[in-house]
């Protein structure tokens, strides 16, 4: 890669991180690593713009960058207007760096600019009054770092206390940084007077509680002072000096005119002793590593995603190369071989779970995202809705993640647009003003599971009827029920929209939707109550690269249905008498089986007692019947390439232990199509889906 | 001339040890910690306070020193070592 | 390769029931030997299925089926061709069942005659040409053609219609 296109890659992350984290200080104002984010966002961009030779970008950060210079220290406090028009100048950097700064777009930097400006006057006097920790309060998060100042009262040692245990104690907290100075240097020494005072940086996940505990025996009698302080990438040497107490802001002030690094300025002035400047080093290392470990989840390492294909591709082979020896193990029947072969399945289920840890992602990546689109999407709208979000953390393979995106963006716009009422209208109805869209995911019964709720008016169950009708999805006589008829809102050609908006309801909708959401092997299902609101479920697969599949047999022939969607197997006496699906007791339950022997037209009898697995599409039950259930199957989904897009109920191929071919079930689609067939066979059919 | 600091090398013993030393100003004092097994705060303030001022130079840091000494960032002692 | 003007093609000769057919070469990855190829259910006859090519998922055609030619039953001289085209902007191996494969000829272009009207049992614009060689006439295929998603399509809905007259054939195979 050349250094623009990294740089491009790199402002795309840096702006993300400026809009989430301004996105996030409207939850929490005055979050002080928050602003740091932003800080750090502008300034890293400002610098390497001007490597790369972005001079236009490099000065417009760096006006955005003084900005969040002095919210952090504290001049002046974020406002919502400034958020927006931060909001407005990051989309601004965006077109800048991908259209390469055309004139028209640098007139509007000023424009921007000026606007910034206005907002944020030019205050000529520097605020030296003002602390530059004054966001010491603000303590929202847990994980911080603490500056603890103390100094032992010099009784301390006399009357039987020691400096040890309560040190030891607050270095039990976290990771730590302790160093230690004279409290009055000119004192004459007194062994058994304690003259010390400590210093001790703190990195921790603990309440503020935790740490006022460890001071619990002395706190009278120690002067101590512990602050939060906010971990900046250039914690400055001198600024670290200063706070030590090693020397003035003043006399620092006079250093900083001179050019040379600072600590041998110190020491040549005789200002600072090499220990005192050595401590405060230490310290501005024990920063640096911090900040850097506390980035080390988000920092990543930049493989090509091609490098990753391949990857798993060898993955693929290796587990097809391993389960064809623990087969031949098992009929060779030789115990050593057994063994080996057990051995090389279990490295091999670890390289797997290991590669396909390097593809998932978190959730979470994708909802700053969502929070603007809201944010954006509710103004235009002149709704008032905030959104919720929950499983930040919930992992997906990559790949799905990336196209489940667009999907996700759709069914947003559509809660919001035809979801939440106008804040009059919900006034009237006793609902608050501000409505709520609810985006969360979390890992349920081998899937992930992705909903989308909002707390608007609900569908209109008879307006979506009617409107089947209309487009001939039902027809007047059909007899279903409303969960039934919200379904219908993702057939194609659906769209509920009293007109066109520019948000939502261009025609293509939720079948666009729901085919996406198919095309990854997903389900979604809507649920509604009218004046309560709607949630969408969506179902996604863990991975779309290998799964756990049930092997069956069919005849000769070798079928996969993959394994998260079998409830169970259980077998029967053939009804010779019973042709096409069909409909089989099951716990009570009547559900519809078909044959698959049937259903792809494999010549031949099935045996006469039969396999039907029990398989759960959403919350459904269908059978699959087979001649012979062979067993558990690590099965690697091969595509079936461009020549067979168009074959429907079928996921993938895989490649056996013998090197033959077996198609993997698409037990979802495989039932859509013998839905279809069923209701054509069964009389009074009263679900007419249509055939795909 | 070479001092040993005691085996327990904390406030009871801290006086006693800085007379020593104070006693002994002008010579070329080394303090041999070989013995102690014992230290606290004091006894830690002793020895930076020796080694800054260059009262005398220290030799055979313990093991219990090694490990305390860090605690109360005192790692320019162990620098000393040898 | 890069010159201006084409003086000899290179092609592989191969049998399709009792006539030759060629393709040119630079599109052959390799040449199997016939192997266990899975039927993938509801689809027409002339896709004979799948087949497993060192890991990959490789679909095999039977142009017999696909041109309504003659079958012959599967014999030790059956063989798949691996064919490699871009189709949709995508490299695709795509395996064709030969039912024997002869040899790679150099052909002059220049005496390669344009596709007569009639007298070759299949359509026109699967051909770019017709070559005579010891005396056998040699169909030249464009593969490109044949597999283009439009041709694909139409086959894929009518071929399941027209495989009804191959039944007993598949089933002699």
């Amino acid at each position: 890669m050349d250094l623009v296109q990294i740089f491009v890659d790199e402002s795309f992350e840096h702006l993300q991180a400026l809009e989430e984290a301004l996105l996030e200080l409207e939850d929490s104002p005055g979050n002080a690593e928050l602003i740091n984010t932003a800080f750090r966002a502008m300034h890293t961009i400002k610098g390497s713009a001007g490597m790369v030779g972005f001079d236009h970008v490099s000065y417009f950060t760096h006006h955005l960058e003084t900005f969040f210079d002095r919210v952090r220290n504290g001049e002046f406090a974020l406002t919502a207007a400034m958020s927006s028009l931060i909001l407005e100048c990051r989309d601004h950097i965006k077109s800048l760096i991908e259209q390469q700064s055309p004139p028209e777009l640098m007139v509007q930097s000023e424009a921007l600019l000026a606007r910034l400006h206005q907002l944020a006057p030019v205050t000529q006097s520097a605020p030296a009054t003002a602390p530059a920790k004054s966001t010491v309060s603000e303590a929202d998060s847990l994980a911080g770092y603490w500056r603890i100042e103390m100094t032992p009262h010099t009784t301390t040692f006399t009357e039987g206390f020691d400096v040890l245990p309560v040190i030891r104690e607050l270095q039990g907290l976290g990771e730590s940084l302790v160093s230690y100075r004279w409290h009055a240097p000119d004192t004459p020494f007194n062994p058994l007077s304690c003259m010390l005072h400590f210093t001790l940086l703190l990195s921790c996940n603990v309440p503020r509680s935790s740490i006022d505990e460890a001071f619990m025996f002395v706190e009278g009698d120690w002067q101590i002072q512990i602050e939060k302080i906010s971990v900046l990438e250039d914690a400055r040497l001198g600024d670290l000096l200063v706070e030590n107490g090693v020397v003035s802001t003043e006399q620092m002030e006079m250093m900083l005119d001179s050019k040379p690094r600072t600590g041998e300025v110190l020491r040549d002035k005789g200002i600072a002793t090499d220990h005192q400047i050595n401590q405060a080093l230490q310290q501005q290392e024990f920063i640096r590593k911090q900040t850097q470990s506390q980035d080390a989840p988000q920092q990543t390492l930049k493989v090509p995603a091609s490098k990753l294909d391949s990857l798993m591709n060898l993955v693929g082979e290796l587990v097809i190369v391993q389960s064809a020896i623990s087969q031949h193990a098992v009929e060779t029947n030789d115990d050593k071989l057994k063994t080996i072969a057990e051995e090389l399945a279990m490295l091999t289920a670890g390289v797997r779970d290991h590669t396909f840890d390097i593809r998932m992602l978190p959730i979470g990546s994708t909802f700053g995202r969502f929070r603007r689109l809201i944010r954006d999407l509710s103004v235009d709208l002149k709704k008032e809705v905030r959104l919720h979000t929950f499983g930040a953390e919930t992992e997906m393979d990559k790949m799905v993640l990336e196209r489940i995106g667009d999907p996700l963006v759709h069914l947003l716009r559509n809660s919001l647009d035809h979801g939440i009422e106008m804040p009059e209208v919900r006034a009237e109805k006793g609902k608050p003003r501000e409505g709520s869209i609810t985006l969360g995911a979390v890992h349920e019964d081998g899937q992930i599971k992705i909903v989308i709720k909002d707390d608007g008016g609900g569908l209109n169950t008879d307006r979506i009827r009617q409107k089947a009708i209309e487009r001939g999805l039902i027809n007047e006589h059909s007899q279903l029920n409303d969960d039934h008829i919200h379904q219908l809102i993702f057939e194609p050609g659906f769209s509920t929209a009293e007109k066109v908006s520019d948000v939502s309801g261009r025609g293509v909708g939720m079948d666009v939707v729901k085919t996406s959401i198919e095309s990854l092997q997903g389900t979604i299902h809507i649920s509604s109550h009218a004046g309560q609101g709607t949630q969408i479920n969506i179902y996604l697969p863990l991975t779309l690269a290998i799964i756990d599949g049930l092997m069956v047999k069919v005849g000769d022939e070798h079928f996969i249905l993959p394994l998260s969607a079998v409830e169970e197997c259980v077998e029967s006496p053939r009804e010779y008498h019973r042709q096409g699906p069909r409909l089989i007791k099951h716990r009570g339950e009547r559900i519809s089986a078909a044959r698959l022997r049937e259903a792809f037209s494999i010549t031949g009898e099935g045996p006469a007692i039969e396999q039907t697995i029990v398989t759960r599409i959403a919350d459904e039950r269908f059978g699959i019947t087979v001649d012979e259930v062979v067993g558990q199957h690590q099965t690697v989904i091969k595509n079936l390439g461009k020549m067979y897009r168009q074959v429907r109920g079928l996921l993938g191929a895989t490649i056996l232990g013998n090197g033959n071919v077996a198609l993997i079930l698409d037990v979802a689609d495989f039932y859509e199509q013998c839905k279809y067939q069923l209701a054509q066979s069964t009389l009074g059919a009263n679900v007419n889906v249509k055939p795909h | 001339m070479i001092i040993s600091a005691p085996e327990e090398l904390n406030i009871f013993n801290v006086e006693a040890l800085y007379s020593s030393i104070v006693e002994a100003e002008g010579q070329d004092l080394t303090l041999d910690c070989g013995n102690v097994t014992e230290v606290d705060g004091s006894g830690l303030q002793l020895l930076c306070y020796c080694q800054q001022q260059q009262l005398a130079s220290l030799i055979n840091l313990s093991e219990c020193i090694q490990s305390a000494a860090p605690l109360l960032g005192m790692q320019d002692l162990l620098a000393a070592k040898d | 390769m890069n010159d201006a003007k084409l003086e000899k093609l290179q092609i592989l000769s191969f049998v399709l029931d009792d006539e030759f057919f060629g393709t040119e070469i630079g599109i052959i990855q390799e040449v199997i030997e016939y192997r266990e190829v899975t039927k993938v259910p509801r689809t027409p006859e002339f896709m004979l299925g799948v087949t497993n090519l060192r890991g990959q998922v490789i679909p095999v055609i039977d142009l017999r089926r696909y041109f309504n030619i003659g079958c012959q039953a599967i014999s030790v001289d059956t063989c798949i061709i691996i064919i490699e085209l871009m189709l949709d902007n995508e490299r695709t191996s795509i395996g064709v069942l030969a039912d024997r494969v002869c040899e790679v000829l150099e052909l002059d272009v220049g005496a390669i005659k344009p596709p007569p009207n009639i007298g070759t049992s299949i359509d026109n614009r699967f051909i770019y040409g017709i070559a005579d060689h010891d005396e056998q006439l040699i169909v030249l295929l464009t593969m490109s053609k044949i597999f283009s998603h439009e041709e694909l399509q139409q086959a894929f809905e009518s071929g399941s219609v027209a495989s009804q007259q191959h039944e007993v054939a598949s089933e002699s195979q």
